[in-house]
């Protein structure tokens, strides 16, 4: 008969209970856990998507503009045109102007934009593209101050995709200006010969702060983003079909070559998404520079509640120390006649510490 | 006088496990040898508990995360491990929720998504508490181990000795206790069900047999191999063919039913969506909803059933004949045709030999099949009865394989090739050496097996 003695089951239950206690506690003494957690080092949640105060915007070129000098032109090849929105600004190249001091050919047009004081309105704001990318090809601007004398800005090479080109004009000149011109010229290499060349321009502003998010979109839909709170809402409507992508797009300027993080360190992004359904994929990309896009996320959820997202930059080989764009948006995973919602927030670029 | 009397009052304890009959369940070796089963079991707790905090794994995590949101939700996570998994877990975890860390239990259940998802561990592992999380989540798997040591002992109920050897040899398991405790995989719920069912059968309960390896089958579907087999060594000396066809069928249909069981329930339990991340560039890592489609390792598909092919037969080694045609031979097949053609020629059934041909399936199985590392748990009950009755012949195997087991688990850790690729050796094919020195291990116990157990036979 099997014959248990108190003293010895209390022996047992005291080994079975008490060892694992004794031994976590040794555990968490001898070797304490240090948690994990994100440091950010690059944030953005305010996600500004419209321009704080714009002192003067142009976005259809329609009046106004006037050319303010060719070099190395024959009638006919260079000028200024409108067309549904975007400023078409064309000029020849057939090398060597003998007509230029540096041999440079090239249109520049100009328009008044009335007396606005730089000091309080610092920021031009440009979005263009070009048909080349010959490193011969400049694109520039300057403005001129109240007595006409012009102040040139910075030459920067062609670009085949959207540019977003942001300027502090105090860098040129802190007072009133009354007109803002514009040029493409072959300023790198006056000997370049590359026919005709055009420049498109979206939009030209000068405002006290540029917004930092933009609109873009794969198909002519209605299409918007917005801010409030913190909270980026990216939307798309009217027969929203399948594979539409509707992004806004955070470009870090030509002229600060981009957002300088160091993504060795700071390789973890982390966002907050909240969808309006299941039909459209959340959508995150990063190009580290104009040239390559990596899409780090593409999720879609089957409620309306926040979902926070931490993806490893380094995973998609992105290691750079650059960031040109990040895009946040949507992608219509099944086409819909009803409207489309992506909200973002809390975005930002963390490294992972110990200890906290 | 007060203290006889306090004796005779704390013999309650006795009282209560006479009214239990413990006795019936305890094996009779525990009446002369209680005392040397305590002590080893202990040390066999120890080392398991030494063990339980201090590793995790991505399995591990997979399991526990299931069966939250299965505790909390209500909803069942679309897996390749099968969902009756996560109902004993949700059911254990609800019990032990007063003693589980809130924080481990909050990040396991609203964690962010993360790419790669593996990224997430690294949260898990580093938090505070996740060691107590990590033991007490281990606590199921000590049941079914300890519980699976008492049937091996009462499957050798007769030979003390050899039930004793067996107690101490499974209490030192190593594959058990890194199986169960550092990686943290379940095969030991099916592998006590397995040899309950073999239990089962040696005391000629073949329903119940059946029973228990069908519970064992609804965890890990490989138990349902050895139904057929059983089945038909059991009505082999029925001369009646339809009584052979209706008594096997009968066994059958309750083998079946814990599975049938367990797939009815995901018609009635709604399926969680799990979000998968379409921009991940590692297929393997697609696992989860996109849209509406479930995808499982890129592929859409529902990923309970998506692995049956993928083990069964891209697992296993096979043989083109022709290299412009389609003609493959599968060895993983190949072998249990030959284990089901030797269960219906031979005929000289006992009990030893029913569980050695058995050993010898799972031991062919690991000779010439890509298999998890968890897997090689299912015969290690089975391999322990061989050894304590044979030690001379088969201890040295077993000391062997264990090097070359571990080794072989570098298929899934990079770290030792990585340090073998350090020192300048070729660790990838070093691991591809040892794994291959297995096999061969493998296939010499087979061959001493049958020319012990099986050459010397009546007639076949």
């Amino acid at each position: 008969m099997l014959d248990i003695k108190l003293t010895t089951l209390a022996l047992v239950l005291l080994v079975v209970i008490g060892s694992p206690i004794v031994y976590i506690i040794l555990l968490d003494v001898i070797m304490p856990n240090r948690e994990l957690r994100l440091c950010p080092g690059w944030e953005d949640n305010t996600f500004e998507t419209s321009y704080q105060k714009p002192a003067w915007i142009d976005e259809n070129f329609t009046q106004g503009w006037r050319v303010i000098w060719t070099g190395g032109q024959r009638n006919g090849s260079s000028g200024f045109v409108a067309e549904k929105g975007i400023g078409n600004l064309y000029a020849a190249f057939i090398g060597f102007n003998p007509n230029h001091e540096r041999g440079v050919s090239g249109i520049i047009i100009q328009k008044s934009i009335g007396n606005i004081n730089v000091s309080a309105y610092p920021y031009l704001v440009i979005r263009h593209w070009e048909n080349s990318t010959d490193p011969s090809l400049a694109f520039s601007f300057g403005v001129t101050d109240s007595r006409g004398i012009p102040h040139c800005g910075e030459w920067y090479h062609a670009c085949q995709t959207w540019a977003h080109l942001e300027f502090d004009l105090r860098k040129i000149y802190n007072g009133t200006i009354r007109s803002i011109f514009v040029s493409l010229t072959n300023d790198f290499n006056p000997s370049y010969v590359g026919g005709r060349q055009h420049a498109y321009i979206q939009r030209i502003a000068i405002c006290k702060k540029p917004p930092e998010w933009i609109l873009a979109c794969s198909k002519p839909i209605n299409a918007s983003i917005s801010s409030k709170d913190g909270v980026l809402r990216v939307y798309g409507s009217g027969n929203v079909t399948r594979n539409t992508l509707v992004t806004a797009q955070r470009i870090f300027a030509q002229s600060d070559n981009g957002l300088s993080i160091n993504l060795t360190k700071y390789k973890y992004l982390k966002v907050s998404i909240r969808t309006s359904s299941i039909d459209v994929a959340a959508r995150v990309v990063v190009w580290p520079d104009e040239s390559h896009l990596y899409t780090v996320l593409l999720k879609t959820y089957n409620d309306k509640n926040w979902h926070t997202e931490i993806i490893d930059l380094s995973y998609f080989g992105i290691t750079d120390g650059h960031l040109s764009i990040i895009e946040l948006g949507l992608m219509q995973i099944h086409g819909s006649s009803n409207s489309s919602s992506i909200f973002y927030k809390d975005l930002s670029l963390n490294s992972l510490e110990e200890g906290g | 006088m007060k203290l006889y009397n306090l004796y005779s009052k704390t013999n309650w304890v006795n009282n209560i496990l006479k009214r239990l009959e413990i006795q019936k369940i305890l094996p009779k070796i525990t009446k002369r040898h209680g005392m040397t089963l305590l002590k080893w079991a202990i040390i066999g707790y120890l080392v398991r508990v030494a063990v339980m905090p201090l590793f995790y794994t991505g399995d591990q995590m997979s399991i526990a995360w299931g069966s939250l949101i299965l505790m909390k939700d209500h909803q069942l996570v679309a897996s390749s491990d099968p969902p009756t998994i996560f109902y004993v877990f949700s059911v254990f975890y609800t019990l032990v929720r007063p003693i589980l860390p809130g924080n481990v239990l909050d990040f396991l259940v609203s964690k962010p998504g993360y790419t790669p998802t593996w990224f997430s561990g690294s949260f898990y592992f580093n938090m505070s508490g996740v060691r107590t999380f990590l033991l007490v989540s281990k606590i199921p798997y000590l049941v079914f181990d300890f519980a699976t040591a008492i049937l091996l002992l009462k499957l050798i109920d007769d030979d003390e000795r050899k039930a004793l050897s067996a107690f101490k040899l499974w209490m030192m398991n190593p594959f058990a206790v890194s199986i169960c405790y550092a990686i943290g995989q379940f095969d030991i719920i099916p592998v006590f069900f397995l040899i309950l069912g073999l239990y089962f059968f040696k005391a000629h309960k073949v329903r119940w047999a059946m029973l228990a390896i069908g519970i064992a089958g609804a965890f890990k579907i490989f138990s349902m191999l050895f139904v057929l087999p059983l089945a038909l060594i059991y009505f082999k000396e029925h001369r009646s063919l339809a009584v052979k066809a209706k008594g096997i069928t009968e066994l059958l249909g309750i083998s079946s039913l814990p599975i049938i069981l367990t797939l009815s329930s995901l018609i009635l339990i709604p399926t969680y969506y799990e979000s998968a991340n379409a921009a991940n560039p590692d297929l393997y890592d697609f696992n989860g909803f996109f849209g509406r489609t479930l995808y499982s390792r890129g592929n859409p598909t529902q990923p309970l059933f998506g692995g049956l092919f993928l083990y069964a037969l891209d697992y296993s080694v096979s043989l083109k004949t022709l290299p412009t045609f389609w003609d493959v031979i599968y060895f993983f097949p190949l072998i249990y045709g030959l284990f089901l053609l030797g269960i219906i020629y031979w005929r000289d059934w006992s009990f030893e030999r029913v569980w050695k041909v058995i050993l010898i399936f799972f031991l062919a199985y690991y000779s010439v099949t890509l298999f998890h590392i968890q897997w090689f748990l299912w015969a290690q009950p089975l391999l322990t009865l061989l050894i304590v009755g044979a030690p001379d012949k088969f201890l040295k195997l077993y000391v062997i394989s264990i090097p070359l087991y571990f080794i072989y688990t570098s298929y899934w850790n990079a770290d030792l090739v990585s340090a073998m690729n350090s020192i300048g050796l070729p660790g990838v094919q070093v691991v591809n050496l040892c794994r291959s020195i297995l096999s061969g291990v493998c296939i010499f116990t087979i061959f001493l097996i049958l020319k012990r157990d099986f050459v010397r036979m009546s007639r076949m």
